[in-house]
């Protein structure tokens, strides 16, 4: 390689950022491989972000070609072409063709070849001084390895503390756990299943596990939050939908029911049946004649939350979970895992404020959700310099105190989005304006839409400026036509569907309509196009700056507040549980799907029965649900419905795989089942 | 329901011999005359069940016109009314072999043709046996299905065959 390097032109690589700028400029002078990452010790090309793995990508050189390759701990890296003609092709060991005129995703970030990159020597005149350049030449070292240090041991095997035993590496030895343990300490609790997450999706799994036949006993769960439903009902309740409104969900996605029957259609024509009500039978008639000849009928959060308490106390919830925040996930020599988990003190227990302790189990469930609110960068500019102003919020956080405010002194405010969230704010400030006809709304969408996208046969409709369909995706995604085939398919096809299928989209819901088109005629409402790239202070109100898309020239609207309903999209490395778990197991991640900042949220890669197949290890399983498993072989897993199916899969998955020592759930069992929880007694 | 055509042919056969062979059986026994079965409730569900086999083939091809992929419950009956009626009148029209259409004949003075006085298939039996069908079929898609088989709604209805190990 040494000897080519006298004839070999240079190949300049830019670091761009999102806005676009660049940032450094970095000149590869011979064929080799560079580690593209965050950690300044192993990485040439360094891109010190949090959205970068500390070892993210290897780029590799061979004469006037560059390729990529992803290395486990990766953050979905991506080459996107520029322009249509240019594509990427993926080869089978994993790298990537890397051509003139596409662009390479890592982290937050965009990697360029130089335009007339090819030039002559290593250095030439470069008048544009702005990046920083740096040249790599023969010199530095190859493929180089993180030099991991070995935990300090004494003379009975155990590590001095537990942070570094698990350092040493991703196979801990059970004896010198057990050592270390009780050296430090620390207790260690044996179960056969472990769950990690305490939400939703560790719910539904603990209600599958419950009912084909698992105690109690064997059965641990660890979230930061004992009640199941805590963490949606607040995303609900800071989105503005109070206990009697109606969700985003089918009447038979029941999350206390793994059968969908009875849904909460016929449950709700019950309870009217049971008032004398004389619409009783409503709910059930919009479920035979949704979507074509019945607005899609979906259920009340209120009766959502109570049924899924009432689950919980049928299963036993309360004696398996504990309170605690998941640290540290890894292998044992035996075939199990080990869990690191720290729990809050009760005040006055002592100096610290956190207990440590160990759990292992043979087969473990990851349902951590949504791994951060994602706030736009603008924003976090203005919260930085503006720390306690109530009048810019996102639409996930608490925020009742701004429509307080509001209500009291009218204003303009500026609503960000387009999503169901978007629709239901909309809706609300809408009701607002009603009793205080000062407010005004101005909605921001990064462009217009006036065509819905198209698949198979089919195109989506748009209502202002707004696809619509009943649910966050598709019905088929479900369990259809169009699940199977996405579960068929690899994952570039993945993507390219799930882009298409998802997206912003809202329910086609009448309320909604009608105050849009009435705002509109009034005047009270006016939808304006353009990405929001300066918010500041001004004369008392917010000086809004917004870049219309196409070029146009920017404008500036003035506003009394500001709710930001763009995302709840995070990375999932943004959980330092699951950044650690990745990065040690190097664990692949899905290709991301979407244009827009779903881009960053590439899942755990999991098979068809939702294992995190990396992570196998003798008999020991892990599995994983939720938006952690984003752009995988299922589109739907951030839905009740989804989980509940994620659910059933694994454990069908464990039953197949019988280190469970599971029995398949046949027809007679459920039915059995069935009607136990219809008596509401213990499975 | 978001059905895929396996799903729906898998579904269509299991309801065949869970609603339509009993209730038929039923209908037979209580229009057979002298005690004996009447065979011609078992013609028409044989002819249901296979206008319904075609159509079924035929909504597959609809329902990728529809964004989500999906047959409301409503379309579901309105399919299974329109292959009555199909079933019914090949019938009538003696195209279903082995089952007579007429059972008491005459000959027309003005026209000279043979025209029927009594058919072997009455309308209004048939139209009774049709939505108790129906609707027995529509208790066991909604709620028999999923509690019997859990893995059943998330398949497209299929009871086999629809998902792949990787
Ligand atoms: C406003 C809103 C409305 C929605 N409406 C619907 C709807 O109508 N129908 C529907 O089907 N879906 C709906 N969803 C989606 C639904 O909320 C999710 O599918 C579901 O809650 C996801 O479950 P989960 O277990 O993946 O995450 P969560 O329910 O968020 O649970 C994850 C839990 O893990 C905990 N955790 C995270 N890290 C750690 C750690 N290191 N250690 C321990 N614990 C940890 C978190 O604190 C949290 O409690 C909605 C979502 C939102 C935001």
């Amino acid at each position: 390689m040494s000897d080519l390097t006298q004839s070999q032109t240079v190949i300049e690589i830019d670091v761009r950022d999102a806005e676009g700028r660049v940032l450094q400029r970095y000149q590869l002078a011979d064929d080799g491989d560079y580690i593209i990452g965050r950690d300044r010790e192993i990485a040439h090309i360094l891109i010190d972000d949090k959205s970068v793995s500390r070892r993210h990508a290897v780029l590799r050189r061979k004469g006037d070609r560059l390729a990529l390759a992803d290395v486990g701990s990766l953050n979905g890296t991506l080459i996107a072409p520029t322009s249509e003609r240019a594509g990427a092709r993926e080869t089978t060991d994993g790298w990537q063709d890397w051509p003139r005129d596409a662009y390479a995703t890592i982290g937050l970030f965009s990697l360029y070849w130089r335009a007339d990159a090819m030039i002559a020597e290593a250095g030439d005149g470069d008048d544009q001084a702005s990046p920083v350049i740096t040249t790599l030449g023969a010199d530095r070292g190859v493929e180089a390895t993180s030099d991991e240090q070995g935990a300090e041991a004494d003379a009975s095997g155990a590590a001095t503390d537990l942070t570094q035993l698990f350092a040493t590496t991703e196979l801990v030895p059970f004896s010198q756990l057990l050592a270390t343990a009780e050296k430090l300490d620390i207790p260690v609790e044996t179960k056969d299943y472990l769950c990690i997450g305490g939400g939703m999706g560790s719910f539904m799994f603990v209600d599958h596990l419950r009912i084909v036949g698992v105690s109690a006993q064997a059965i641990r769960v660890i979230g930061v939050d004992p009640d199941p439903v805590r963490k949606w009902a607040d995303y609900c309740q800071n989105s503005q939908i109070p206990a009697h409104e109606r969700i985003r969900s089918h009447s038979a996605s029941t999350p206390d029911n793994i059968w969908g029957f009875p849904g909460y259609a016929l449950r709700e024509t019950w309870q009217r049946v049971r008032a004398g009500r004389r619409d009783a039978l409503e709910p059930v008639l919009r479920v035979f004649g949704e979507p074509l000849f019945a607005e899609t009928y979906t259920p009340r959060l209120g009766d959502v939350l109570a049924s899924v308490s009432r689950e919980a106390q049928r299963i036993g919830w309360q004696g398996m979970v504990r309170c605690g925040r998941a640290i540290a996930l890894r292998k044992l020599d035996d075939g199990r895992y080990a869990l690191h988990f720290r729990t809050p003190l009760q005040p006055g227990q002592g100096e610290e404020t956190t207990r440590d302790w160990i759990c292992i189990a043979r087969h473990v469930h990851i349902a951590t959700g949504y791994p951060a609110i994602r706030v736009l960068t603008v924003l976090q500019d203005y919260r930085r310099r503006h720390s306690d102003d109530p009048s810019v919020v996102n639409a996930y956080e608490p925020h009742d105190e701004l429509y307080r405010m509001l209500e009291k002194r009218g204003g303009t405010v500026l609503v960000e989005g387009r999503g169901i969230v978007a629709s239901r704010i909309l809706q609300r400030l809408g009701e607002l304006h009603q009793r205080n006809p000062t407010i005004r709304i101005v909605h921001l969408m990064r462009y217009p839409v006036t065509s819905g996208h198209r698949s198979d046969l089919a195109r989506r409709p748009v209502r202002h400026h707004v696809e619509v369909q009943p649910f966050n995706w598709p019905k088929a995604c479900w369990g259809g036509a169009l699940q199977q085939r996405l579960e068929r398919a690899d994952s570039a096809k993945r993507s390219e569907w799930m882009d298409v299928w998802g997206g912003t989209t809202t329910a086609d819901r009448k309320n909604w309509r009608v105050m849009l088109a009435e705002g509109t005629r009034q005047g009270w409402y006016q939808p304006v196009f353009g990405d929001l790239i300066k918010v500041r202070r001004r004369d008392g109100q917010l000086a809004l700056t917004i870049q219309p898309p196409k070029h146009a020239s920017r404008q500036t609207i003035s506003a009394d507040a500001l709710i930001d309903c763009t995302g709840l999209v995070a990375d999932v490395t943004t959980s330092a549980f699951l950044r650690d778990l990745i990065d040690t197991h190097a664990l692949p991640r899905n290709r991301a799907a979407g244009t827009g900042p779903e881009r960053g949220m590439s899942g755990l890669r999991v098979t068809n029965a939702f294992e995190v197949k990396a992570l196998r290890t003798g008999s020991g399983r892990v599995y994983a649900a939720g938006i952690i498993t984003a752009n995988g072989p299922y589109a739907a897993v951030d839905s009740f419905l989804g989980l509940s199916f994620a659910a059933l899969r694994a454990i069908d998955d464990l039953v197949h795989s019988r280190t469970a020592g599971l029995r398949r759930f046949g027809p007679l069992a459920s039915v059995r089942q069935w009607i136990k929880w219809c008596r509401g007694v213990s499975p | 329901m978001t059905p895929t055509l396996l799903g729906r042919w898998q579904t269509r056969l299991v309801l065949f011999l869970v609603i339509v062979s009993p209730v038929t059986l039923v209908a037979s026994w209580l229009l057979g005359k002298s005690g004996g079965l009447s065979a011609e409730p078992f013609g028409l569900a044989a002819a249901m069940l296979l206008t319904g086999l075609v159509f079924e083939a035929i909504a597959q091809q609809l329902q990728r016109f529809r964004w989500d992929q999906d047959w409301p419950f409503a379309l579901f009956v309105g399919q299974a009314v329109c292959e009555f009626w199909v079933a019914f009148v090949a019938i009538r029209l003696d195209f279903v072999p082995g089952l007579e259409a007429c059972d008491l004949a005459r000959i027309d003075r003005v026209s000279r043709q043979i025209a029927c006085v009594d058919y072997a298939l009455p309308i209004g039996p048939a139209m009774v046996q049709a939505a108790v069908i129906i609707a027995l079929s529509l208790v066991f898609v909604t709620g028999v299905a999923p509690v019997l088989f859990p893995r059943w709604r998330y398949r497209g209805g299929q009871f086999s065959g629809f998902h792949r190990r990787d």
